[in-house]
């Protein structure tokens, strides 16, 4: 497969429990392609949903209809042991384990609200993902923690930390397991500006050191100009399509005029 | 997730939800307590009833009676059934005659003066020999200069003596009547007390074998005919298992048989519904506790939903999240379970501490197999209570949980 994710007449509909409410399209036979070098952005209005997308795509949802497949490479690198033998893995509702070990093998996450276990302590909370893996490493997940910087806060509890410590104890889980692909939902959206800037820039850092696909949602429209690599915009706006790719050697030629 | 991994969540979890800890602890440690407290009772009285069979015979024993003419307890009989298979021992008995008694007695002071002798009526038993008295459990103290080869000796139970008796007798005389033709006649035998026994079966007083034989044939106008037949004999098996299979080979003889084997075994079925209704009621309150745990756990799962969420998000499978909560609440179920018992074993020896001024006898018995059964019982009862929750949260959508406010 060419390219990172192929989505295909891809159709989500939120049900409201509300009976007199009519049910929400949030996607509506929407194709288009993820390409698999650059850093990806997610970008739009608040509601657009771009967060659903995102969570589509990371195999925290499933799709009412369409189809999203994903680079098979991308998956067997980390799980050998699940045999996909064509270059392209779809799933199924009914393969919930399967999409659990994609999501704690082959992906890491970063969420607005940092989401980190309240009971737990940093380093556990790093060491989460490798639990639920069966492999624990402490020496590793000590080495992510001193990455972004928090070695000496191993042992805080969530609580004790600031907004921009939270979300690099949130960075240092997505890396744990060496992942692909990093999703990123709003990771500044909960920060001061100048946060913001640091941990998007340790993001950006550690995600080209790791080799990792990153894909980040934002509405934030400068967040493009702060990220130093190439990048693949979407946003929704009705249909999905390209709304920048900030590629000086390839790309930026070809939506110069868009 | 492996079990040690599972296990250390479950317990940062908990010391972090300390309140829904110790609600969920204190729900088990009542409930456990109160079952284990009802067993107690139930295993006391089977206890105490049995110990009461067993005071002064064995639970081995079997008495043989003479059921008609043509077979009468005599020395050749005796040897016969003491050679059937697994019999130890076999010794002719008598029980129940009656007869008056006059306690004699060495007055200390003028009070003691003012009281007649009296007579008081009292039913009397043999003992055979040595190995015969050690049979019937009797605690007394051996008067040194008697021996239980003379012939003139008695124990007494210590409850027949008057109160105003400031010492203890030394001596009795035993007064036994016949009567003919409306004519009657007592003899009267001079007796040495050779011990006074804490207590007896029903007040009995017991005296040599011999003399006891010669008052019956007395009493039965046979004084004058030497007699060698017995109203009855105490058999003893070598184990419980035994006792059907010698009293058949005994009636088969033509014999009649009763053992306190039967009589504990009837009981036992009787005691059986006592501690089924005793345990019963513990149940109950362990459903109720169990009811407690399923709410707060419910509740748990609720308030945790974001949690789940995270762990779902960042690759838990369903076992992950559902082994999660199970091993919280087989946490909490121990050291509930462990509480429950603790508590209840205080309760039981404080209680027969306070009960050992009136019985001097254990009135409740905590077993220690109610400790592992306590333990089972509690951890099944709360993985059955936490499991409906578990498996919801475990079947919870990642997104819907991440979302859930």
């Amino acid at each position: 497969m060419e390219y990172l994710f192929e989505v295909k007449d891809l159709h989500k509909i939120y049900n409201t429990k509300d009976q007199y409410s009519e049910a929400q399209v949030i996607f509506e036979k929407e194709s288009f392609t993820i390409d698999k070098e650059s850093i990806a952005i997610i970008q739009g209005k608040s509601g657009c949903g771009k967060s659903s997308l995102l969570n589509l795509l990371s195999l925290l949802d499933q799709p009412n209809a369409g189809e999203i497949a994903i680079n098979s490479e991308y998956i067997t690198k980390h799980l050998p042991e699940l045999e996909i033998h064509e270059d392209r893995f779809t799933y199924s509702d009914s393969e919930d384990k399967k999409a659990s070990f994609i999501r704690n093998r082959c992906f890491g996450f970063i969420f607005q609200n940092f989401h980190l276990v309240p009971h737990l302590n940093v380093l556990e909370n790093v060491m989460l993902p490798q639990l639920f893996s069966g492999v624990k490493n402490e020496v590793h997940a000590s080495q992510k923690l001193e990455e972004v910087e928090l070695t000496e806060k191993l042992n805080k509890y969530p609580e004790e930390l600031s907004g921009g410590e939270k979300q690099r104890v949130a960075i240092a889980r997505a890396l744990i397991m060496n992942p692909s692909i990093i999703f990123a939902d709003e990771p500044t959206g909960n920060l001061d500006s100048e946060n913001a800037k640091i941990i998007i820039d340790l993001l950006e850092t550690l995600s080209q050191e790791h080799k990792t696909k990153l894909i980040i949602v934002t509405h934030d429209h400068e967040m493009k100009e702060t990220l130093k690599t190439n990048v693949e915009g979407y946003r929704n706006t009705g249909r999905i399509e390209p709304i920048f790719i900030k590629d000086k050697k390839i790309i930026v030629d070809q939506f110069i005029d868009y | 997730m492996n079990t040690f991994d599972a296990l250390k969540i479950s317990s940062k979890i908990l010391n972090k939800n300390k309140v829904f800890f110790i609600s969920n602890s204190i729900a088990i440690t009542v409930a456990i307590c109160l079952l284990t407290i009802m067993l107690s009772v139930g295993f006391g009285i089977k206890n105490y009833v049995t110990m009461q069979f067993e005071k002064e015979s064995s639970i081995l024993s079997i008495e043989v009676r003479n059921q008609d003419s043509t077979s009468r307890l005599n020395p050749h009989l005796i040897e016969k059934i003491k050679k059937i298979d697994n019999v130890t021992e076999v010794f002719p008995q008598y029980l129940g005659i009656f007869a008056k008694m006059e306690i004699d007695y060495q007055p200390m002071n003028y009070n003691e003066l003012g009281y007649p002798k009296e007579d008081i009526l009292v039913s009397l038993a043999s003992i055979f020999n040595d190995k015969d008295l050690k049979r019937k459990k009797l605690s007394f103290k051996t008067n040194e200069s008697m021996r239980l080869n003379q012939s003139n000796w008695i124990i007494i139970p210590k409850s027949i003596i008057p109160n105003h008796y400031k010492n203890y007798p030394k001596s009795v005389v035993i007064k036994v009547s016949r009567s003919k033709n409306s004519i009657p006649e007592t003899n009267f035998y001079p007796l040495n007390i050779l011990g006074i026994a804490s207590e007896t079966l029903f007040d009995r007083c017991y005296i040599p074998f011999k003399l006891i034989h010669e008052i019956h044939q007395w009493q039965q106008w046979k004084d004058h005919v030497l007699s060698d037949e017995y109203p009855m004999a105490m058999v003893y098996a070598n184990s419980v298992d035994h006792i059907d299979h010698i009293q058949e080979k005994i009636q088969k003889m033509g014999f009649k048989t009763s053992s306190i084997f039967d009589v504990v075994k009837t009981f036992e079925e009787i005691n059986l519904i006592i501690i089924s209704i005793l345990g019963m009621i513990g149940l109950i309150s362990l459903i109720t506790g169990a009811i407690g745990v399923f709410n707060t756990s419910y509740a748990s799962v609720i308030r945790r939903t974001k949690e789940i969420g995270i762990y779902k998000a960042i690759g838990a499978s369903r076992s992950d999240i559902l082994w999660i909560f199970l091993w919280e609440s087989i946490f909490t179920a121990i050291c509930g379970g462990l509480f429950g018992c603790l508590l209840s074993y205080l309760f039981v020896q404080g209680l027969n501490y306070f009960l050992s001024s009136i019985e001097n006898f254990p009135m409740l018995v905590f077993k220690w197999w109610f400790l592992i059964s306590a333990l089972l019982i509690s951890v099944v009862s709360c993985v059955l209570a936490t499991s409906s929750p578990a498996w919801k949260a475990s079947k919870f959508k990642p997104v819907e949980s991440l979302r859930y406010e």
